[in-house]
C-alpha cells in the first residue's frame, strides 16, 4: 500500500473536499499514468491541508477551479498517455498469461502421455485477437467516459457523474454490438501457443520497462496498513461510535435489571477485560478452521475418496495454501482492528 | 497587455531564485512569491513552472513524507540550476535597463 493522498481526504473541511474531488476527478480523466496522477494530486492535497491550517479559503488556493485544473494538467508527455494505455490493459494481459500457463501445463500433460504434438502447430485455448479487441472496447469507453467528464465536469458539477456512465454504458453496449454484427459468423480459434507467450512476454517487458519510476515511487512511499487506519480520523469515529452504541446497551440492560449504569471509565475497563479475554482466541479459531480442513481430508481418504495418500497430501497443501492466506489477511485485519479498539478504550481510561 | 503574459517571461527566473536561497516546497514558494508581490500564484500555475524545471535538470526533486501526511516534493536547485540563474539575472538586468530607459524617455 502507497501513501496515497486519498487517505487524507477526510482531514478536509467540506468547502475544500468538494473542490478536490472536482480536481480529483479532472486528473483521472486527462489519461496520465497512475503515479503522474497521484503526485500531482499528493501535491494538491498537501498544499490544501496547510491552506486549510492557515485559514485560507479553498479559491484563495485555487483560483478560478477550471483554469486551475487546465494548468496543472497541462504538458502530458505522450510518454504519460503510452503508460496509462499500458496500465489499462495490463490486468487482461496478466488473465491471458495465466491462460497460458495454463495452456502449457496441458501441454506439458500431453507430451508426458506420450502424444505427438508439433509445438509450433499447437494452438492454445485463448485468441489473443479476442483479448486485445475486449481490451480496447473497454479501453475506448473509458476513454470516452473521461472526454465526457473533462467537458461537463465544470459546466454540471452535480451531474456530471450521471451523464458520464450514462455515456460509457451507451458506448460499451453499441461497440459490443457492432462487434457481434461484425463477427457473428466467424469461429475464433486459438492462437499459436509460442505466439501467445512471446505477445505477452514483450507486453510485460516493455510495461516493466516503462513503468520502473512508478515501481520507485511504490517502494519510496510504502504505508503500513496500521499507519494507514492510525490517521484516519473516521476510524477513530467509527470506533468511537461502536463504544458509545455498546454502553448505551449494556447500560439499558442494567437499568432492566435495576442495577445502576456504568459510567464511561467504568465500562472501558469493563471492555479492557473483555479484550483481554479476546486476545488469543482468533489464533485460536484459525486453528479450528485449519485442523478441520486436515481431518476432514484425511478422513475422505480413510473412506476411498482419493485414489493415492500423495492425492491427499496434495489437496492438504493447496487448501491449506489458499486458506493460509485469507486467514492470515483475516487475522491481520482483525487485529488492527482490536489494536485501534484498545488504543481508543486505553485513551479514554487516561482521559478520566 | 495584462500581468500574464508579463510574468511568463519571469516565472521561471524566479521561482529558480526561490529555490536556491534553499531546499523548499510548492506552498511554501507560493508564500515566498506572494510575500514579494506576486500575488496571483497558486499551485495551478506553479506546477507546470516546477515540472518544466524538473524535466530541464535545472532542480533537484526530493520526495518525502510531509508533516500533514501526504507526499511532498522538495525542490532544491541543481548545477546547472546555479548556472542558469546566473545567466537568468544579466538576461533580466539587460532588458529591464533597456525596458527603464525606454519607458522614462516616453
Amino acid at each position: 500500500m502507497i501513501n496515497s493522498h486519498a487517505i487524507y481526504i477526510e482531514k478536509l473541511n467540506p468547502e475544500y473536499k468538494s473542490s478536490f474531488k472536482i480536481i480529483s476527478d479532472y486528473v483521472y480523466s486527462n489519461n496520465m499514468d497512475e503515479i503522474r496522477n497521484e503526485e500531482i494530486l499528493s501535491e494538491i492535497m498537501d498544499t490544501f491541508l496547510e491552506a486549510q491550517n492557515n485559514g485560507k479559503s479553498v479559491d484563495q488556493v485555487t483560483g478560478d477551479l477550471k483554469s486551475f485544473c487546465k494548468e496543472i494538467c497541462s504538458d502530458i508527455g505522450f510518454k504519460s498517455r503510452l503508460i496509462n494505455f499500458l496500465e489499462l490493459q495490463h490486468p487482461l494481459l496478466i488473465v491471458y498469461s495465466i491462460l497460458c500457463v495454463m495452456d502449457v501445463i496441458d501441454l506439458i500433460m500431453k507430451l508426458s502421455d506420450g502424444d505427438a504434438v508439433n509445438l509450433l502447430a499447437y494452438k492454445g485455448s485463448g485468441s489473443i485477437i479476442a483479448y486485445l479487441i475486449g481490451g480496447l472496447i473497454i479501453i475506448v469507453s473509458g476513454y470516452i467516459g473521461k472526454a465526457v467528464t473533462k467537458r461537463y465536469i465544470f459546466e454540471y458539477p452535480e451531474k456530471y457523474k450521471k451523464i458520464t456512465f450514462a455515456v460509457r454504458a451507451i458506448s460499451i453496449v453499441l461497440v459490443f454490438a457492432a462487434f457481434v454484427l461484425v463477427f457473428k459468423d466467424s469461429e475464433t480459434e486459438g492462437t499459436y501457443l509460442w505466439l501467445s507467450i512471446v505477445c505477452c512476454a514483450v507486453f510485460l517487458v516493455v510495461y516493466r520497462i516503462l513503468t520502473r519510476d512508478s515501481r520507485r515511487y511504490r517502494k519510496e512511499n510504502r504505508i503500513t496498513f496500521s499507519e494507514l487506519t492510525g490517521s484516519s480520523p473516521s476510524v477513530l469515529n467509527d470506533i468511537e461510535k461502536i463504544e458509545m452504541n455498546r454502553m448505551d446497551k449494556l447500560n439499558a440492560k442494567k437499568a432492566r435489571k435495576g442495577e445502576a449504569e456504568m459510567t464511561l471509565k467504568e465500562f472501558c475497563q469493563y471492555e479492557k477485560l473483555q479484550m483481554d479475554k479476546w486476545y488469543n482466541k482468533p489464533f485460536f479459531y484459525i486453528m479450528i478452521a485449519v485442523l478441520g480442513t486436515v481431518a476432514g481430508l484425511v478422513f475422505t481418504f480413510l473412506n476411498g475418496g482419493f485414489e493415492s495418500a500423495f492425492d491427499v497430501v496434495f489437496f492438504i497443501m493447496l487448501l491449506l495454501t489458499c486458506e493460509g492466506v485469507i486467514m492470515f489477511g483475516l487475522y491481520k485485519a482483525s487485529r488492527i482492528g482490536f489494536n485501534e479498539r484498545i488504543k481508543w478504550i486505553e485513551s479514554k481510561l487516561n482521559e478520566q | 497587455m495584462d500581468n500574464a503574459q508579463l510574468l511568463k517571461g519571469i516565472l521561471e527566473g524566479c521561482v529558480l531564485a526561490i529555490i536556491a536561497k534553499g531546499e523548499t516546497y510548492g506552498y511554501e514558494i507560493i508564500g515566498e512569491l506572494e510575500r514579494n508581490g506576486f500575488e496571483d500564484i497558486g499551485e495551478g500555475t506553479l506546477y507546470p513552472v516546477l515540472t518544466r524545471l524538473d524535466k530541464n535538470r535545472l532542480i533537484i526533486c526530493r520526495r518525502a513524507k510531509s508533516p500533514l501526511g501526504p507526499v511532498r516534493k522538495y525542490y532544491s536547485i541543481s548545477e546547472a540550476g546555479i548556472a542558469e540563474l546566473a545567466d537568468f539575472k544579466e538576461r533580466y538586468k539587460k532588458l529591464s535597463e533597456s525596458a527603464d530607459r525606454l519607458l522614462s524617455d516616453n
